[in-house]
């Protein structure tokens, strides 16, 4: 978020006429009408469009969307994908610190993160899913394997980098005015390498969250208590087509909601000591 | 000038209708497809229409016609694929249909293809009633199956509560299920013949049969939309016609069929094999519809039917299965 209004506000950009002179909340709030707009002139004008079973108009999926968290079967959904992700990324952040500890602690450790890392990060999470069916059967362990092995190597790749690159300058002013072993650390270098390991979660996170949404489409129903994954899945095989964009809807929500929780994390934490630009 | 009028008034209706009624037989019931896509799942069930294929009677019977099979795992997926226009003709069980015309699916059965008793099959010798089953995993195509329908009633009836077991339902194609049966990767796995047959031979055993719970039942049928229908309607009709000749071949000389349900899987299993499948009596076909009504008040009492209720059996079917006298 505030990077889009940083580049808004950028003097490179060409003055535009009035759009630009509008606050940042109605410009916003235009674009959004906009869309929504589009949305339903196709729902009313196009043949595909028009078909309630394979399209649902904005007030459908407002309807659905409001009766989903109303009756708390939204709300279920989204707790249970959370939870699963949560649980996930816990276990993924758990690995890359000891893979990042052994990394710059030992140069064979750093070689073995590396190519575990060129071997494993460009593979899809869901890739690793059918084994993982076959290894911990159907169950969330499964999901929890895929969904950990896709944020394990951009968190531990990212951490690394972030501990390699600490300026030297700031190390040695560290150590001039007296700091070393466990200080030095917590006060120096976790502080410094704070950029990289924020970029290593958010990567991650992203990763996880569409890890765990696509597993769950993949298995289907298992195991009652379904994520949002399952609720789309039900919506599609029970035809009602408004709640699937309900829950699509429900996921945009969520991934905006994050977007600004990492800018408040941001603003509080490498903005506020001067790493990076607001 | 008033006559004059008239008379012209006159001629143009029946222009139009002269028009319209040469549009209704050549356009209308004449008409034949560029492209026929029939789709359908694993299993013996849809031998029917596994006969037509190895016929190509379709083929033969309209050169200019360029007949499409396919075969995928679920009833849900081929509702897609009749929703989003890329089938034409699907078969399903029973369960995936009504809840499609319940939806608002245009769409009805123009050729039911059979009765069929749906075992569900066990391995571990300690689950031996549905109360066993609490708790387990249950495999099935899907929460909309037929196979789930039948469920319910066996949770309803000796669990008192038809959703009693939903949690356990675990999506997967009858091939597949089959194999994770005997593997021990799930508990238990509705299905139908002849993965029953074939799960029974492995060691597992029958836990319960939805004729038990439902009485002899409708099983599989194919289904079009009252648009296909309109606008070819000689076809699909033809379609019924075909289906019936290829059950009565079924009855007459079954080693054939059983040849051809070889043929088509590729060589194995053994025609043998097929000829005792097909000449189970968990499995009966018939054009004739049973139990449907008894399906649809089951599915809507236990709310699996949000939507549009059919009045009569007769509001499912196509005219070409009024005679049946169904049920």
């Amino acid at each position: 978020m505030a990077t889009a209004t940083e580049a808004v506000a950028a003097p490179t950009r060409p003055r535009a006429g009035g759009w630009s002179k509008l606050p940042v909340w109605m410009r916003r709030a235009i674009l959004v009408g906009a869309l929504v707009g589009g949305w339903q002139a196709y729902v009313s004008f196009s043949e595909f469009g028009g078909n309630p079973l394979l399209f649902a108009s904005p007030a459908d999926t407002g309807e659905a969307f409001l009766d989903g968290w109303r009756d708390g079967s939204l709300a279920r959904a989204t707790w249970e994908t959370l939870r699963i992700l949560l649980m996930g990324v816990g276990i993924g952040i758990v690995f890359a610190a000891g893979f990042t500890l052994f990394a710059t602690l030992s140069q064979i450790g750093d070689d073995i993160l590396t190519l575990l890392t060129a071997i494993l990060n460009p593979l899809p999470g869901v890739a690793v899913l059918p084994l993982a069916l076959l290894w911990f059967g159907l169950s969330t362990n499964a999901i929890l394997f895929a969904i950990a092995n896709a944020t394990i190597w951009p968190i531990a790749i990212n951490l690394t980098t972030g501990f390699k690159t600490v300026n030297p300058t700031i190390v040695a002013a560290g150590r001039n005015i007296g700091l070393s072993g466990v200080r030095l650390a917590t006060d120096v270098l976790a502080p410094a390498a704070l950029p990289s390991a924020i970029t290593g979660l958010k990567t991650a996170w992203a990763f996880g969250w569409r890890t765990v949404v696509a597993a769950e489409l993949v298995f289907g129903v298992v195991g009652g208590e379904g994520g949002l994954g399952t609720y789309i899945n039900n919506a599609k095989l029970y035809l009602f087509t408004p709640q699937m964009f309900a829950a699509l809807l429900t996921i945009a929500v969520l991934g905006v909601a994050f977007e600004l929780l990492f800018g408040m994390l941001e603003r509080r934490t490498i903005v506020r000591w001067g790493m990076q630009r607001s | 000038m008033k006559k004059v009028f008239r008379i012209s008034t006159v001629i143009g209706v029946l222009a139009t209708a002269v028009v319209g009624a040469t549009s209704a037989f050549g356009g209308g019931s004449q008409a034949v497809p560029d492209k026929l896509v029939i789709a359908y799942q694993p299993g013996v069930g849809y031998t029917p229409l596994i006969i037509m294929k190895q016929q190509r009677t379709l083929e033969r019977r309209y050169p200019n016609l360029n007949v499409e099979w396919r075969v995928l795992p679920s009833g849900a997926a081929i509702t897609n694929g009749v929703i989003s226009g890329q089938i034409h003709v699907g078969a399903m069980g029973t369960g995936p249909f009504l809840l499609g015309y319940a939806r608002g699916i245009d769409w009805k059965l123009i050729a039911p293809l059979n009765e069929g008793d749906l075992w569900l099959m066990a391995k571990d010798p300690g689950i031996r009633t549905i109360a066993d089953l609490r708790g387990k995993r249950i495999a099935m195509p899907g929460p909309t199956s037929i196979q789930a329908v039948a469920l319910r009633k066996m949770a309803e009836v000796k669990l008192g509560d038809a959703k009693a077991l939903d949690a356990g339902i675990v999506s997967m194609d009858h091939p597949d299920a089959m194999q994770a049966l005997i593997a021990g990767q799930i508990d238990a796995h509705l299905t139908s013949p002849p993965f029953q047959f074939q799960e029974k031979v492995r060691g597992a055993h029958v836990v319960a049969r939805s004729y038990q719970y439902f009485g002899a039942h409708s099983f599989l049928g194919a289904v079009v939309t009252q648009k296909f229908y309109s606008d070819y309607t000689q076809l699909s009709n033809q379609l019924y016609r075909d289906v019936q000749a290829a059950i009565k071949l079924i009855d007459t000389n079954p080693q054939r069929v059983a040849m051809m349900l070889q043929q088509d899987a590729g060589g194995n299993p053994t025609w043998r094999q097929f000829k005792q499948w097909i000449g189970n009596p968990a499995i009966t076909f018939t054009t004739r519809p049973r139990g449907l009504m008894r399906t649809v008040n089951f599915m809507s009492r236990t709310g699996q039917l949000p939507g549009k209720r059919p009045s009569s059996w007769r509001d499912l079917v196509f005219p070409p299965v009024y005679p049946t006298k169904g049920s």
